[in-house]
This record gives C-alpha cells, structure tokens and sequence, in this order.
C-alpha cells in the first residue's frame, strides 16, 4: 500500500464530548459524532498525518486482524474526506 | 403563571446544584419539557442543566437531555476555539510585561464550570490592565489581528472612557467580529465611577488563576462580588436571568467562610455602588435564603447611597438604551471641567469617518450634513428621556402612570 498522508482542514474543528469525538464543518455547518473507536481513529490521524503510525498504533491496542484493520480505517477515512472534514493525499 | 411549575423545577435544580445534600424533588408530573427548554434558554441555563443531566442521571427524558446536549456540544466547539484566542492574548500580553486581571466569565469558568469553555459560554475576553500600560496593551491586542472599535476621533476612548473593544476577523471563523478583547482600564464604564475604584489597589488584593492553559490572575472574590453587582446594574439593567444570580450564589459558597463580607460592605461604599449592590443581594436573598448571612443582609441594607450616587444610578439604569443621556451622564461626571467639555464637545461632533461609519454616505459626499441626522437621532432620545422623567414624576405624585388605571372597567 502506498503511504498517505492525511490532515484536518482548517476550517473543522473538533472536541471530545462524553468520550465521543465531535467534528464541526465550518463551512457547511454540519455537525458529526463519532464513537469511541471512531474517535480513537481520528485523534490518532490528526497526531500522526499519515495513516501507517495510525495502523501500528491501533495493532497494539486492539485485538484485530490487520486486513480487517486496515479496510475499516481506510473506510472512516474516506467517509470523513468525503464530508470535508479530512483531507487525504496519497504520497 | 402560565409557566409557573416550569419555573419552580429550574430554580430548584438550581439550588440543588448550589446546594448538593439538599434533595432534588423529581419533575412534577405534566411538566413541560418544551417550556423548560424555552425558559432555560432564556436564563442562559442549558449548558448547566446538560452538566447536571450528565453528572445525575434519570433527571429528566432522555430527549431532553439529548436537545441539552446538542447545545453544549455546539457551544464546546465555539468555547474551544475562544479559549485558544484568550490563550493567544494572554501570553502575547505576559510576553509584553503587561500585568492583566481576568474580568466576567473567563474569571469564572475555572471555578464554576471546572473549567470547561461549552458550560459557560464567553465570545468576548474582558480584561483589566493598569492604565499606564493600555496604550501598549491595544498595541498587543492589534498586533495580534484584533481591529479596534470605531472611536469618535482617534484616542477618544484613551481620553475618556476606560475602555476599548477590539474585534476578530479571521478564518476560520464562520463569521466576521467572531471574538472580541475588551481592554480595561477601570472596572465601570461610567466615569461617574472612575475615580472611586483604586485599579492598584485591585491587582494588589487579586488572586491567582488559570484561564485557558495560563496562568493569570483575577479580582479576589470580594472585589468581584461588589463589581458584578454593579456590572449587572449599569450594564444588564438588572436583567432576570438566573444565570448571574446563580454565579454569584456559587461564588459566594465557594468562597465560603474566607469570603470578608465587611470588605464587600466596604467597597459597596467606597465605589459608589449602594443600590446595585443591596438590590443584587437582596434578589440573592429571595432567589436562596441565608446565602448572605443575616447579619451582612443587614449591615448591607443599613448602607445609605448618597444623593448623585442614587441620581446617577437611576440615570444610567432607566436610560440604559438611550445613547444620548448616556453620552450626557458622562460628560457631566467627567472628572475635570475642561474635561468634560472638551468630551461633549468632542461626542456631539464626531470625526467624519466615524459619521460616514455610523450614519451612512452624505448626500454629494457632503459629510458635515451628516451632523444633521446626528443632531435628529439625539432630539429623539432627549424627548424619549425628558417623556421617562415626566412619566417618574407623575408616579412618584400619584402612585402610578398618566395612563394607566383607565378605560376598562
């Protein structure tokens, strides 16, 4: 797989409410939720920019096949891109 | 009242979260949800009412505390994003050497919302400089992207007011003048009440405090509590939301046994803010009986608020709206009689950017004639005034107003 790079628009912000992750999209206005792990996944993205350290990283704390991993990652990340609020670039 | 029963089981609430070991008595059964939503909205009371939701659960339906929630969790972004502005501003301002007191509800949020940005919700950051350092103090908030208000003519504010606003436009901000720094010089916007408030004397008695990540101070408890009286007074025109008795209240227990009422009594006088403070006590009073002890309720009522103490008050509360007796109320208590004309002269005939600002294009460009509309707008509020004062009068001879106690039988 080639390495991608990933980064949080400006105009997103997000905080952590109850444990869950809530992104803003400024510009659309919309609001999303996300869960526990959902809200894992993305505070790691937003630390690491790259989604490998961000697959190494869920590997040691959760229980989880790598493929597996790796397919449903990719998903949320396409998800958020696809709503504006994360921005990936395939180095 | 219609929304009698709505009203009670809000401020019982309120006084279970002052008072934790007094029960919470359950919702009266056909309470209306929507009607508590609508009256807690209007008291600036959702974000608290999510938190105590949150903390005790099985208050209320779980749709309500899911509607509560959206409305914090709206307000946590934004707070986010203020605090990183405060953050910005006050290590910009410590770098400068500028010594500040945290004013309002940023002093607040460490120790009535733990902290949080969503729970007490502030666009603006009101702070407290020394007045030799305000000069440098604007040129640190603009240095960072702030723009100052519009001012009559440059350096009005410096020369007559005690403080200045300075706004925030920036990406990605969803709207321009998002957050606002206040800078000020003196506590009360009045300059009735310039002189009477010592501004050393604050930071000398301030305590300290973090604010967004920062270390910082505040004013101590007692210098708050006679200040947020008469904040609420001269600015809210003792408006009847029950958010700012409520922090008061909490500030006031918080505080507990170390709070010196005496000082509080003390600076009511010397301030000049008699009546703010015993009418924003005595509501107190009524809202939690005993939270100001017996005796302090008493020493406070036995205070006599001299005679331009009581008409300066009555002034700027009744005619809160009316810029043009504000505008007459501080130019005639101005200290300094060339002050003071220089003031009216200078606020009756402001600059031409301000007036083509204010009031729009001139006609063929001719900004003078803006005076004119200037002169209009102001005729207006003297015979709103002079009508307010006739109306007072009448009352005070008759017991109750020209129109009323008429017609329908």
């Amino acid at each position: 797989m080639r390495p991608m790079n990933v980064s949080v628009p400006a105009e997103v912000i997000s905080t952590q409410v109850e444990g869950e992750a809530v992104l803003l999209n400024l510009l659309t206005g919309q609001y999303y939720s996300l869960d526990e792990v959902g809200t894992r996944i993305w505070v790691l993205l937003a630390q690491h920019g790259q989604v490998e350290p961000v697959v190494q990283a869920l590997m040691e704390e959760y229980d989880v096949a790598e493929d597996e991993l790796r397919r449903d990652l990719l998903e949320l990340a396409d998800k958020l891109a696809a709503q504006g609020l994360l921005w990936v670039d395939e180095a | 009242m219609a929304d009698q029963a709505e009203q009670a089981f809000i401020l019982a609430c309120l006084t279970h979260r002052l008072y934790p070991d007094r029960p919470l008595p359950s919702a009266p059964e056909g309470l209306d949800w929507e009607q508590v939503h609508g009256l807690l909205a209007g008291h600036g009371l959702m974000r608290l009412f999510y938190a105590l939701g949150r903390e005790e659960a099985g208050l209320w339906p779980q749709s309500f505390q899911r509607l509560l929630r959206a409305d914090y969790v709206a307000a946590r972004l934004w707070g986010d994003l203020c605090a990183a502005e405060v953050q910005a501003a006050l290590v910009a301002l410590h770098a400068a050497g500028i010594a500040t007191l945290v004013l309002k509800g940023w002093a607040l949020i460490p120790t009535l919302y733990g902290g949080d940005p969503g729970l007490r919700l502030c666009g603006d950051l009101d702070l407290l400089v020394q007045p030799v350092g305000a000069e440098r103090a604007e040129q640190v908030i603009q240095q960072l992207g702030y723009r100052a208000a519009l001012e009559q003519w440059p350096g009005f504010g410096r020369r007559y007011r005690n403080s200045r606003a300075f706004f925030r436009a920036r990406q990605p901000w969803p709207f321009a003048d998002s957050f606002a720094v206040a800078l000020h010089w003196g506590l009360l916007d009045t300059p009735y009440y310039y002189g009477k408030i010592d501004c050393g004397a604050l930071f000398q008695r301030s305590e300290p405090v973090y604010v967004a990540g920062m270390e910082t101070r505040r004013l101590s408890t007692e210098d708050y509590l006679v200040y947020a009286c008469g904040h609420v007074a001269l600015h809210h025109d003792y408006d009847e939301s029950l958010h700012r008795p409520y922090e008061l209240a909490a500030l006031i227990l918080w505080a507990g046994a170390a709070l010196d009422w005496a000082a509080v009594a003390d600076h009511a006088a010397q301030w000049r803010l008699v009546v703010p403070v015993q009418r924003v006590l005595g509501r107190l009073g009524e809202l939690w009986p005993g939270i100001v002890p017996e005796g302090v309720a008493g020493q406070i009522a036995a205070l006599r608020a001299t005679r331009p103490e009581r008409a300066v008050h009555r002034w700027v509360v009744s005619e809160r709206q009316n810029h043009g007796v504000r505008a007459l109320v501080a130019g005639l208590t101005l200290p300094g009689l060339r002050r003071r004309g220089r003031y009216l002269l200078e606020a009756a005939f402001p600059g031409p950017d301000y007036l083509r600002r204010r009031y729009g294009a001139a006609p063929g460009g001719a900004w003078p004639l803006l005076y004119l509309r200037r002169f209009g707008l102001a005729a207006r509020y003297a015979a709103a005034a002079a009508g307010h004062a006739i109306g007072a009068g009448w009352r005070r001879r008759h017991g109750r107003g020209p129109n009323q106690g008429r017609g329908d039988v």
